[in-house]
C-alpha cells in the first residue's frame, strides 16, 4: 500500500490561512491504513482547524468527508456538492489522490494534508516500511524476493557496496545490508547461482515520468497498438 | 601514454600506490607540492573522488594535473554523483588526457559527506560501470556508440577484504572481474590475516589485488567505532592501544604499525602492491613505504 503522514498542524493552518470555508477530504484505503487521512484522521483534522480558528477569532468553518479512495472518478464524484460549499479544500489522499482532486475540481485550491511517503507494508501496529520503488522491471525472481532497488540504500544491483558493517548498512546501522539478506537467502534456497553472472544496468526508459499502464484487453478501447 | 600502473603490475614489480584526496579550493599547487614529495617512491598516485562523500576538485581535474606534472595516475570514478552519460563523458576525457587507470567504485553515501541533502544518483553500480567502460573501449554493447579511434582503459575496482560476511563481498569481487577489472584494491586492512578471504577467494583469477592500508587521523580514531570510517573496520585492541595512547604517541605507534604492516606486505608475495591513504597526514606517506 501507499503510506503518508500527515503534515504538521501549523503547515496545514497556514496553506488555510486565506481561506474562510474548508473540505477536510480523506481516502479510506491506504492513507486510512496508515493513521494518516482515513475517515477519523479527517474528521479530527476539521475539529483541530475549527478549535485553532476559535482560538484566533478567525472566521472559519471547516467540514469532513471521506471517501472509498481519490483514486478513481467515481468516487470522487462523491464530493461534488461538498466542493461547492468550499473555498479550498485539504485533501487527506497520497499525491495521486490529491491530483486527481485538483484534476476533477480545477474550480478550487486542493492542498495536501499529507506526505506521500512510499510503498510498503505494516510491520506493526503503527509501523510501516518500504519495499518497492515501482521500477517496472521486477528482480525479485533473482534476489531471493528482496528487491535490491528498495532494500538496499544505494539501489546496487550486483551485491554489497563494501560499507556494510557486521551485516548492517552503511547508512543506518541499525538496518541489515540488503545485499547480505539476499546472499543469505538465496543461499539458504541453494540459488546463489542466479547471481553468477552480473546483472546489467536499470532500463530507465522503461520508467518515463509520468507513467502510463493500459491493461491489454483494454488497448482497443484506447485505441492503442 | 601506456599507465606505468599497469605494465608494472604486468612485470610483477611490487606496485606502491599512494591515494590522494582533492583539496575543496580552487587551488592545484598543494596537490602538485604533495605528489612531487612522493616523486620516485610511489609507482602511482590514486586520485578519490569526492571520498567520503566530503566535495573536492573533480578527480578528472587533479588527476589531469599530476600527469602533466610526470607522474602516473589512478583516476577514481564515483557512480553516486553521475549518471552512464557523465561516467561515461568523464571517462573519455581521462582517455583523452591520457589518463588509462581508473578505479570504478560505487560511491560512500552522501549520508557520510558535507552534504547529505543531495540526490544519491548510483544509474550504475561498480559492477555495471566496469561493463560500460569495458564496452565503450572495446566498441561494443548499448553505450558503446561506436569510437572512431581506439583508446583503452584500465580497469580496476574496490574489493572488501573481510572476514565479516565475506561471501557477498566475494560474489560482487568475481562479477567486477568477469565485468573487466584487472586489478583490485582492498579496503583499508590492518593486519595481514585479513587479506585471507578475498586472497584465498580469488586465488583462482588472473585479476592483481594490492592491499588498501589506512594511516588514519587522531580524530577518525578518537571517534571511532565500527562504522564510522566508510567500509573501514579496525581491530578492536588496535583501537584501544590508539585511543588510549594520546595523540603523541598514536602519531608515532600508527606510522609505526603502518609501515611494519607495508613491508610485511613487500616480502609477502601475496599481494600485487599496495595503496596507502592517510587522511590528513598525506606527507607521512613517504616515510611508510
Amino acid at each position: 500500500m501507499i503510506v503518508a503522514r500527515r503534515k504538521p498542524f501549523p503547515e496545514i493552518k497556514g496553506m488555510l490561512d486565506p481561506y474562510s470555508r474548508a473540505l477536510v477530504a480523506g481516502c479510506g484505503t491506504c492513507v486510512a491504513v496508515c493513521l494518516a487521512g482515513g475517515e477519523k484522521e479527517a474528521g479530527v483534522l476539521a475539529s483541530q482547524l475549527m478549535i485553532a480558528s476559535s482560538v484566533d477569532k478567525k472566521e472559519f468553518y471547516a467540514s469532513a468527508a471521506t471517501v472509498e479512495r481519490q483514486c478513481d472518478r467515481e468516487f470522487l464524484e462523491l464530493f461534488r456538492d461538498r466542493v461547492k460549499e468550499v473555498d479550498a479544500v485539504v485533501s487527506l489522499a497520497c499525491g495521486a489522490g490529491i491530483q486527481f482532486f485538483a484534476e476533477m475540481y480545477p474550480e478550487v485550491p486542493v492542498l495536501p494534508g499529507v506526505d506521500t511517503s512510499f510503498i510498503g507494508v505494516a510491520e506493526d501496529a503503527g509501523e510501516w516500511s518500504e519495499r518497492c520503488r515501482s521500477c517496472n522491471q521486477c528482480y525479485l525472481g533473482i534476489t531471493g524476493g528482496i528487491c535490491p532497488v528498495t532494500m538496499c540504500s544505494k539501489g546496487l544491483l550486483n551485491g554489497p557496496c563494501s560499507g556494510p558493517i557486521h551485516g548492517k548498512c552503511e547508512v543506518d546501522h541499525e538496518r541489515n545490508c540488503a545485499w547480505i539478506m539476499i546472499y543469505e537467502r538465496l543461499e539458504q534456497q541453494s540459488r546463489i547461482g542466479l547471481q553468477d553472472a552480473p546483472a546489467p544496468p536499470m532500463n530507465h526508459g522503461l520508467r518515463p515520468h509520468p507513467s502510463r499502464l493500459v491493461h491489454s484487453a483494454y488497448k482497443r478501447r484506447f485505441n492503442i497498438g | 601514454m601506456a599507465s606505468l600502473f599497469k605494465e608494472g603490475l604486468k612485470s610483477g614489480a611490487f606496485q606502491i600506490v599512494a591515494r590522494l584526496v582533492p583539496p575543496r579550493s580552487a587551488n592545484l599547487a598543494g596537490v602538485s607540492a604533495l605528489a612531487a614529495s612522493w616523486k620516485g617512491k610511489v609507482n602511482s598516485i590514486l586520485v578519490a573522488d569526492n571520498p567520503s562523500a566530503i566535495m573536492g576538485v573533480a578527480s578528472l581535474v587533479s588527476a589531469e594535473r599530476l600527469v602533466r606534472d610526470g607522474h602516473d595516475v589512478i583516476m577514481t570514478l564515483s557512480c553516486r554523483d553521475r549518471n552512464r552519460m557523465a561516467l561515461g563523458s568523464t571517462a573519455l576525457g581521462a582517455a583523452a588526457l591520457n589518463i588509462e587507470s581508473i578505479l570504478c567504485v560505487s560511491g560512500d553515501h552522501f549520508n557520510f559527506g558535507d552534504h547529505p541533502e543531495s540526490k544519491p544518483v548510483y544509474d550504475l553500480d561498480s559492477v555495471q560501470l566496469i561493463g560500460m567502460l569495458r564496452d565503450m573501449q572495446d566498441g561494443s554493447g548499448s553505450t558503446a556508440n561506436g569510437p572512431t579511434e581506439p583508446f583503452s582503459f584500465f580497469l580496476g575496482a574496490v574489493a572488501r577484504a573481510t572476514a565479516d560476511h565475506s561471501m557477498p563481498h566475494l560474489m560482487k569481487a568475481r562479477k567486477k572481474i568477469s565485468a573487466g577489472a584487472r586489478f583490485l584494491i582492498t579496503l583499508p586492512i590492518f593486519t595481514m590475516s585479513e587479506l585471507e578471504p578475498v586472497l584465498s577467494g580469488l586465488s583462482d583469477s588472473p585479476v592483481k589485488i594490492l592491499a588498501g592500508v589506512l594511516l588514519p587521523s587522531y580524530e577518525q580514531i578518537r571517534s571511532y567505532q565500527d562504522g564510522s570510517i566508510p567500509g573501514t573496520l579496525i581491530p578492536e585492541e588496535l583501537v584501544r592501544s590508539w585511543k588510549d595512547a594520546g595523540e603523541e604517541a598514536f602519531i608515532s605507534s600508527s606510522a609505526a604499525h603502518v609501515k611494519k604492516l607495508v613491508s610485511e606486505l613487500k616480502t609477502s608475495g601475496r599481494v600485487a602492491g599496495v595503496c596507502v591513504s592517510a587522511t590528513g597526514r598525506e606527507s607521512e606517506i613517504e616515510g611508510l613505504i
